[in-house]
């Protein structure tokens, strides 16, 4: 039978820490997506995931029952990306083909296109602003509520909507101009 | 007609709480409007695309991080391991001392406890000897530092008051120095 996290977590505190192993299993793919969509370098997106887990164990005991788990790691992850932006300005990498996941039944050429526009959208995506493209990658990538956001990134749900809603207007607006080039 | 709120219905579509009704709205204006069409187009590629699956960490991911904290694990006990014996140690010395000056103090008795269980009238005397010579050592230090204190106790205010402005031109550098930090990180 699953443990719920929060017994997961007690029993980590209290000294079984190899428990801690599921925990990383549960909530990899969440924070790994978030840092892989925050840090252009994606060869450091791996040391940067590891360090973050190190970050979570490393506070656990102060993590508070009345967040969602997910939410409370989400945020470490989110500040851990913000420092390591401030820190250094990533060198902008072209995205490398992303998924490994073949589209319906399309035509070669089809799938050629579908690629080409997925690239442009995570490269624009990488040019917004952070704090725009954190909304993005949480909600449209990574499916969290705009409650959820609020409390990741600690603004008032206000705030957080109004973002989103220039976020997304920036990306069309981006997208929409190279469309006129006969990119997209 | 102004589009602004059509805009905010497309992103009530985005977040996935628009309305049948406003949605059919939505879809009419779409119809008749080619700019909300090309944008709504542009949206919905937005979201399609981004709804891609989600990347997968590497296979040995767990593994890797379990590594690093059994070596920071590892490190913390070495660590502790280390402050403990530094402990030990000093709390070592602090006891010989004071028990040397215990014994210093009270060098008859502890002669006269020597005889009485039979040690050898030679080596408890030698030992006696010790004990009064680091009583006479006692003694000189004390009296060096009484003098020393009589001839510098005007040097001593001067002294103190010099290591207090010191400490304050100190504390004001800090408080300078983390002042411009803040700042500079304000402007980044």
């Amino acid at each position: 039978m699953e443990l719920p996290d929060i017994v997961l977590i007690e029993r980590c505190i209290k000294g079984e820490s190899h428990l801690f192993a599921e925990i990383v299993e549960r909530y990899k793919k969440l924070i790994y997506n978030i840092i892989y969509n925050m840090i252009n370098n994606k060869d450091e997106v791996n040391d940067i995931a590891q360090e973050v887990f190190i970050r979570i164990y490393k506070s656990l005991s102060r993590y508070n029952k009345e967040y969602k788990f997910s939410t409370w790691a989400a945020k470490i992850a989110t500040n851990y990306c913000y420092d390591m932006l401030r820190k250094k300005k990533f060198e902008c990498i072209p995205i490398e083909e992303v998924s490994n996941v073949q589209m319906d039944n399309d035509s070669p050429e089809d799938q050629y296109i579908k690629k080409e526009r997925r690239e442009r959208i995570n490269d624009e995506l990488m040019n917004l602003p952070e704090k725009y493209r954190i909304l993005i990658v949480l909600f449209h990538k990574n499916g969290l509520s705009y409650e959820e956001m609020s409390q990741v990134l600690d603004e008032p749900m206000s705030i957080i909507k109004n973002r989103m809603y220039r976020a997304r207007l920036m990306l069309k607006d981006k997208l929409s101009s190279e469309r006129k080039e006969g990119i997209l | 007609m102004s589009c602004e709120p059509f805009e905010i219905l497309m992103m009530k579509h985005m977040d996935g709480d628009i309305t049948d009704i406003e949605y059919k709205k939505l879809k009419k204006h779409i119809d008749e409007c080619s700019t909300c069409k090309n944008e709504f187009d542009t949206f919905e590629n937005i979201c399609y695309e981004l709804k891609e699956p989600l990347i997968d960490p590497p296979l040995a991911f767990e593994t890797e991080v379990m590594k690093k904290l059994e070596n920071l694990n590892l490190y913390n006990k070495k660590l502790k391991e280390k402050r403990i014996l530094a402990a030990y140690f000093i709390s070592s010395m602090l006891f010989s001392i004071l028990a040397i000056c215990i014994a210093v103090i009270y060098k008859e008795h502890v002669y006269n406890f020597m005889i009485y269980i039979n040690i050898p009238l030679g080596f408890a005397s030698n030992i006696y000897g010790l004990l009064e010579r680091i009583a006479v050592f006692f003694d000189i230090a004390s009296t060096f530092i009484f003098y020393l204190n009589s001839i510098f106790v005007d040097m001593l205010y001067l002294l103190i008051g010099l290591v207090s402005i010191i400490f304050m031109s100190k504390i004001y550098e800090s408080a300078q120095v983390a002042k411009v930090r803040k700042n500079s990180k304000k402007t980044v």
